[in-house]
Order: structure tokens, then sequence, then C-alpha cells
């Protein structure tokens, strides 16, 4: 069994998807989609949940709660493996489906049937992407689909687990190789001195103790006057980020702002200095790290166009020019790797020999005789289990951000299209059979409502801006709800219109729900003229 | 060996460009890079290594990401890095 929440799979993750379809066609696995829109794919699946926007705890609850109700939970998994299981299950009594069919938008009937399939299947993957994510309560609607595999123990074995799909070839190795405010390489955390003094070892000069600030979090810093500079490389925050008028200010605010990239994007343009870069897929030497943790290797099969330049020869020019302390040199990809591996214990046993040897390795791998690990919870299946149980974290359902209002009567959702790639910066020159335009789906009876044809020019308003965009019939979104992409934000800049809303502890911007309201262009025009 | 290069009309960056009067015209790697290295340094001395932040990537290698967060950890002396995978 497979169940895609939040996850518009067949056209954010095509490749991904096409394994998930051999399992469904060949093997006989039974596809469940939770996802406010009917999403493309929908056909393959034999149950379609249509949680309404905002509802994922409430529906990840009352599924616990039907587990529990008809005895479904695994007894033994939950308390040889697990802890805080009597929290959660006092947490879920207050979910049962009947009673919450207004949060969750899912008839109770369905939440049940998804309760039976998941608690009985003899293997089941639970995989998840930015409609869990981008939300204001990011974390706690992750812990409560975690919860529904700790629930039925299906998780740490072959077939089943809890699966985020990553969005990039290396948002999992961007985050290993400690490109984040509070975790030095290896996922390591800062705040612990032994691992700080292992890096400053190895780098030849002390770590910082002090807290990075996450992206959004910089954004503030922007905002209020302390930070001053700022190095991208290969992002494009201005198209890319929520509420873009504000990030705009922001940017061009800065006193020095310098940009790395292979294409110059919206972002780039605002910058002081901007140096090209390889192409990492296609240019570049080293590794990147998959879904599932396994460590690959990479290698250029073309030289880079023009004066464009190595990406590590960059950076490690920019530190020997500025003097940086400690032992920067001029040095090759597996050099790098090589001192990468001496800090970071999980990736200790990874050389590039047996990387390519074997044809990649997951971690946690610490040493050369290691085979690495295909299986990261695994160990839960021990008896009894080695280190820390696993435990259950309850959440409570809250409502998004935005509500809708009489003002602002349509719920937005925004995400990608199949025919491009995030801001479009690397698709946007590419052929596509249905072209690359940005659109809004709306659903027939809300078309009619509005009195609106196909193709009518419509202006989309939020508390933040405006976007003006064809309206285009679809049969994804039901009545109340209308979706944008953030494929084309030179065509309609979807961002001007989202939430800053953000998680907390992820730091994570509710791109998944903005309130809104629709007016045919021509009469949102002449109103503006009175 | 010499690996043949992408035909690139798909606007590929080629060269190195600096901030001039508003504008970004073209530049050379030995000024654009001394450009970002003194504004960086008189940057760090003025406000302070915490005054900087950087965005890696996650479209790029490993290594790319060790030495962005390493570059920022030591040769600005912070930890304001970040990238897309908090999602």
């Amino acid at each position: 069994m497979i169940i895609l929440w939040g996850s518009n799979a067949r056209e954010a993750h095509p490749i991904m998807f096409q394994h998930m379809m051999r399992a469904v066609r060949r093997r006989g696995a039974k596809l469940v989609i939770v996802d406010p829109r009917r999403i493309s794919g929908i056909e393959f699946a034999s149950l379609h949940l249509p949680v309404r926007v905002g509802g994922d705890v409430a529906l990840a609850n009352a599924v616990g709660y039907v587990i529990l109700e008809e005895g479904l939970e695994n007894k033994e998994f939950i308390a040889r493996a697990t802890e805080h299981f009597e929290d959660y299950r006092a947490a879920v009594q207050r979910y049962r489906p009947e009673d919450v069919e207004e949060w969750t938008g899912v008839p109770a009937e369905d939440v049940r049937k998804l309760a039976r399939m998941y608690a009985k299947a003899d293997r089941a993957v639970l995989c998840w992407t930015l409609g869990i994510t981008e939300h204001h309560n990011a974390v706690k609607n992750v812990h409560s689909l975690i919860n529904l595999g700790l629930l039925t123990g299906h998780i740490g074995k072959p077939g089943s687990g809890l699966a985020p799909l990553r969005g990039q070839n290396n948002v999992q190795g961007g985050g290993d190789m400690g490109a984040l405010p509070n975790r030095l390489p290896g996922f390591q955390d800062l705040t612990k001195p032994e691992v700080r003094e292992r890096a400053a070892k190895v780098w030849g000069t002390p770590v910082p103790e002090k807290l990075g600030k996450h992206q959004s979090a910089m954004f503030d810093a922007m905002a209020k006057g302390e930070m001053h500079a700022l190095y991208i490389v290969g992002e494009n925050p201005l198209q890319s980020e929520a509420n873009q008028k504000h990030v705009r200010g922001l940017l061009e605010n800065l006193d020095f702002m310098l940009v790395q990239d292979i294409i110059l994007n919206p972002t780039g343009e605002l910058a002081d200095v901007v140096l090209p870069a390889t192409a990492s897929w296609a240019e570049a030497d080293g590794t990147v790290t998959n879904s599932e943790r396994r460590v690959q290797r990479v290698r250029p099969a073309l030289a880079p166009p023009g004066e464009s330049r190595d990406d590590l020869w960059i950076v490690e020019e920019l530190a020997l020019r500025m003097k940086a302390p400690g032992n920067w040199a001029h040095r090759s990809a597996e050099e790098n790797w090589d001192e990468l591996r001496k800090v970071s214990p999980m990736h200790g046993g990874m050389s590039y020999r047996r990387l390519e040897e074997l044809g990649g390795l997951q971690w946690p791998c610490p040493t050369e005789d290691h085979p690495g690990t295909p299986f990261l919870h695994g160990r839960l299946w021990e008896n009894p289990v080695s280190g820390a149980l696993a435990p259950f974290v309850a959440a409570d359902h809250e409502s998004t951000a935005e509500e809708t209002d009489a003002e602002y009567p349509f719920m937005l959702t925004t995400g990608r299209r199949l025919e491009d790639y995030n801001t479009g910066v690397q698709t946007r020159y590419y052929k596509a059979p249905r072209g690359h335009y940005e659109r809004l789906d709306m659903c027939a009876e809300d078309m009619r409502r509005l009195g609106l044809q196909q193709g009518d020019l419509v202006q989309v308003s939020s508390r933040r801006g405006q976007v003006l965009v064809p309206v285009e019939e679809s049969s994804k979104v039901h009545p109340g709800l209308v979706f944008l992409s953030l494929n084309h934000p030179d065509q309609v800049a979807t961002n001007l219109l989202t939430l800053d809303a953000t998680d907390p502890q992820s730091g994570t911007a509710e791109f998944k729900a903005t309130a809104v309201r629709i007016e045919r262009a021509k009469e949102a025009v002449e109103e503006g003229i009175r | 060996m010499a690996l043949p290069s992408v035909d690139q009309s798909s606007g590929r960056l080629l060269y190195p460009m600096v901030r001039e009067g508003g504008k970004l015209r073209r530049a050379s790697w030995e000024e654009a890079l001394s450009a970002a290295a003194e504004r960086m340094t008189s940057i760090r001395e003025r406000y302070g290594p915490d005054a900087f932040g950087a965005f890696s990537c996650s479209k790029s290698t490993n290594e790319l990401n060790y030495l962005v967060q390493k570059f920022m950890r030591t040769a600005i002396g912070t930890n304001n890095i970040d990238s897309c995978n908090r999602t």
C-alpha cells in the first residue's frame, strides 16, 4: 500500500511516481491519495480523501482514532519500541471522524476505510511532501503522520516506512552537509561542544557557538537592519519566497549581495557581484544524496560554458582572498569529501572508491567495512530496542493562518505543474507540449457563479498583493478552492499573494493556504480608477 | 580529455559581473573576486560576522554545500546558513 499525502507526485515527482505505478500495476499495490485537489494520477488510486486545506492533523488524528477504536494498532510494536503512547491515545479521543468532518473535509466513512486499509496492510509506505510541510503548523502535521507509522508499525522494514519525498536531487545532502543554522556536517547538533571541537580540529579554526538564523529569520534580521550581506548559491529567493513585495525591498536594501549561479535569475539581477558557476548535474565532480540517504557519485560530462568555473574553486578562492583562518587551500572534490568524512562520523566509511564500486552507500556508514544502512529505523524491530524509543508526539488541529471571509472568500493553494521546476529558471527554455503558461485553476461551478468564461483575465487579490491571470476550468479543484503554481513568476507572481506566516520550528511559510478575492480583471481595474 | 561544451542559447551565465552605477556589467574574474572579497571583509569589520547570511543550493553537490557552510563558519564566522532542505 502506498499513501501519497499532500504530494502531487505524478507532476512534481514524475520519476518516483513511475516506480509507484510499477508497484500498483504489476504488483497490485493499493494507492491512496490524500489531497485537497483531485490531482493528476487520481485515476490509479483506490481511494481519494479530499482533505480540507489545513485539515491534515485532524484527519491523521481521526485515522488514529479509528485504528484504536477498532483495536487495529500494533500492540507489540507500540509496547516494545515507542513511548508516550498514552498521551497520544488521550489526544486522539477528540477526533471521532464523524465529529471532525468540518475540519477534515472528508466523509467519516472514507476516514474509516483508510484507517482499516493502512492498519491491516502487510506493507505500507506513507509518503508526503510540501502539502504537509508548507504550513504554519508544518511540524505538527509531520508528527501527526509519524504517529500513524508508530501506531501500525509501518516503519523501518522492507516495503514499509515514512517517506518525505525530496524535491531536488540533493535536498537531503544539503542538510547532511551542514548547510543549516543549527547543524554541523553529519546533521550533528551544533550546541554540543564535542561536535564543534571535532570540526574545529579538522578545519584548524574554532566553530562559532551562537546558533544561526534560518532563511525566514534572516529576512526578519534584514528587516530590522541587522543583516547587511547575503551570499546566494543557486537559489532564487526573490521569486520562491512568500510575500514577494516584502522580500524585494529587503534584498534591495542589503549593503552587499553575492550570487553564484549558472543562470542570471531575477534575484541575481539585484546582486552586486555575480559569479558564473557549473551545472552540478552535468559539469561538476562530486556526490549527491537522494531521498533514501544514498550517497552517489556525479561526474562531469560537459565542460562548463564560457568563463564559468568550478564552484569549489570559487568558494576556496573567496576564502583565500579573505585570508580566512584555518586550512583553506584549493582541493579536488575528493579531497574535500575526505575532509568531510573526518568531520561527519556517519559518512566516515564512504570513500569515493567504495561509492563507485557499490553504486552508492546509505548513511550511517561510519567505517570502511560498514555496509551502509538501508533501513534507518530498522533498530525499532530489535528486541529489546537499542537506543532511544520512538516517541509519539500528540498534535492538535489548528486553523490555517489565514481563513476565508466575506472579503477574501476563496482559498488559494499553490504548487507545481508538470512542465516546470520551481521558479522556472532552469525549465522555461525547454519546449513543453502544453507550453509554459500560468492560469488560475477554478471549478466549473465557481466560474458559472462569477460569470467567468474559459481564458477570462481575472485579478486575484490577497491581503498582500494582486496578480492578473487567465482563468481555466479545472476538475482538480472543488468549489471555494483555487490553484496557482509558482512556476511562472515573470507572468504571474504567485508569491505576491502568499503569506509569510511560518512554522516556529521549521521556519517554512504557509504557501499552501492564502485567502483571496477573485474579480474579472476589467471590473477590478475600473474599480481601481474610481 | 577535452570535454564538449553545451551550446548555451539558454541564458547561461558566461562571465562574471559587477554592479556599477546601478547596473550589472561584465567583469574579469580577478575584478569580481577581489570586489567580493574586499566588500565582504569591510562589512565583516564594520558589522561583525552575524551581519552575513547564506543560502546554499540543494541542486548542487555535497562537496559544494560542505564548502559553503565551512566558508560561512570559518571565513565569515557565523552559523547563518540555510538551504531549502527544511521542507
